[in-house]
């Protein structure tokens, strides 16, 4: 393939502005730097630079309306930057994965979705009396409720959380939706929804509620949300809806081959498992516990993960960040423990390595 | 005709569970449901229809139909529910109010 010359010349070389680009606090400046070159070169190297920047990327958040109907996405409302709707679904659709993406971006490094700015599509008012919101593997999509006992899924910033969590996942462990993968896929989802409302809310752990979904039931459901990570089976029991199914150990483990093997059921065992992990460490719970978990879904466990491997890789991850036998490393085993796995904790290396030479033993010592 | 619908998953993983006999319905909605179930060619559909693709919190619908024509019964997620079951599908959903 024959190279065009590029008779441009930077004063700073392009690939420098393409490493300020990727950090989200001098994008800005890397962008009006080339502005100003740009002007006065008379030469479009700002567009020229764009599919490099692409990789890196920044927050852009786009709600679509799909006006009751099941057209994917819909039409477009609301663009990044773009004004307050009147819609109050579309606001929040769009205030609450800023604040994902946010969260993702200050907390873990993590540039959207795919780590590579993926931008972030809702749609918002699916179907009709649509009493759900999905990941469909590409955007976010929310329904209104049926108004009886749901009020609109965008109402809980954990709900966003949940579903972007979804695309995270999708990117990195790739957790099979199904079984105890698809029970650990949901888990992480419940976990980062509810460390992302912590972290809005500024919460440490011990004051959280560890509730996902509170705001959902309208008043005449009995109960507070749909899923409690502290106690789980405990959410709501309402004539209409039934009784939270979660179990809170392996003991209780539904087996069913509904819900794709119980995904959404059988996820109560991982969430409580973090939450004691969380509450036993103290403090900011996304900090230590939060971090623990993040590393192990990027990187460290397969598609086919159950909870065993789960337990065994959070131990390890919390051994390399935090130390063998550390504390945060003993909560995490304990957590495992209380639900009612056993994890595996590798020797650290230098336990099981020889002395090198002979002890010499004290005079006098038998 | 006896109809046998559920629907599991979805965010909230709260099923919807529900039998019923059409007879004990209107004539014209006894009427509405045939021609639902006929345009739907539901005898004909596949036993199991799985979405293969990516995505989450999508939910799953168990439909079983037991009538003159026959019994069947069909396992579907719903990112792949066809164009032609979707009205029977929205019908049924819509009918758990009663």
């Amino acid at each position: 393939m024959k190279h065009a010359h590029n008779h441009i010349c930077f004063v700073i070389p392009p690939v420098i502005y393409q490493k300020m680009a990727e950090k989200p606090h001098l994008r800005e400046r890397a962008m009006r730097a080339m502005e100003i070159s740009e002007r006065q070169r008379g030469v479009r190297q700002a567009a020229m630079m764009l599919p490099l920047l692409g990789a890196a990327g920044t927050k852009h958040r786009t709600i679509f309306d799909a006006t009751n109907g099941t057209n994917q996405p819909g039409s477009e409302v609301r663009d990044e930057g773009d004004p307050e709707s009147q819609d109050i679904s579309v606001n929040e659709a769009y205030d609450y994965s800023g604040d994902t993406y946010d969260f993702f971006s200050q907390v873990y490094n993590r540039n959207s979705v795919d780590d590579h700015g993926l931008l972030l599509k809702s749609t918002v008012h699916f179907d009709n009396q649509y009493n759900n919101a999905f990941w469909n593997g590409f955007q976010m999509i929310y329904g209104d409720g049926d108004g009886e006992h749901f009020n609109r899924f965008t109402i809980s910033v954990d709900v966003i959380g949940h579903e972007l969590t979804h695309g995270i996942t999708q990117n990195e462990a790739q957790l099979v939706y199904q079984g105890q993968p698809g029970a650990l896929n949901e888990s992480m989802s419940d976990v980062f929804g509810s460390l992302l409302k912590q972290w809005v809310n500024n919460q440490t752990a011990d004051k959280a509620d560890w509730l996902i979904g509170q705001g959902l039931f309208t008043d005449v459901v009995k109960g507070t949300a749909l899923r409690s990570m502290s106690a789980p089976g405990t959410a709501y029991d309402d004539p209409d809806l039934g009784k939270d199914p979660q179990p809170a150990h392996m003991r209780d483990l539904v087996n069913t081959n509904r819900d794709n093997g119980g995904v959404h059921i059988n996820s109560g065992i991982p969430n409580r498992a973090f939450f004691l992990a969380a509450t036993n460490l103290g403090g900011f719970a996304w900090q230590k516990a939060g971090l623990i978990w993040y590393r192990t879904l990027c990187g460290r466990l397969s598609p086919t993960a159950d909870f065993q491997a789960a337990a065994d890789a959070t131990v390890a991850v919390a051994a390399s960040l935090f130390g063998s036998a550390s504390i945060e490393q003993k909560a995490v085993i304990d957590a495992w423990a209380n639900v009612g796995i056993t994890a595996t904790v590798e020797a650290p290396a230098a336990l099981t390595a020889p002395p090198k030479s002979p002890v010499a033993k004290p005079m006098g010592a038998r | 005709m006896r109809i046998d619908f559920e629907r599991s998953g979805g965010f909230t993983g709260i099923p919807l569970r529900y039998s019923m006999s059409t007879e004990d319905l209107p004539a014209g909605e006894q009427e509405k449901l045939a021609e639902l179930i006929r345009a739907a060619g539901f005898f004909d559909l596949p036993p199991v229809i799985r979405s293969t693709g990516p995505g989450a919190d999508r939910f799953q619908y168990t439909i079983s139909v037991d009538s003159d024509e026959g019994k069947h019964t069909v396992e579907i997620d719903e990112a792949a529910v066809p164009s032609q079951l979707q009205p029977l599908i929205a019908w049924l959903q819509a009918s758990r109010k009663r």
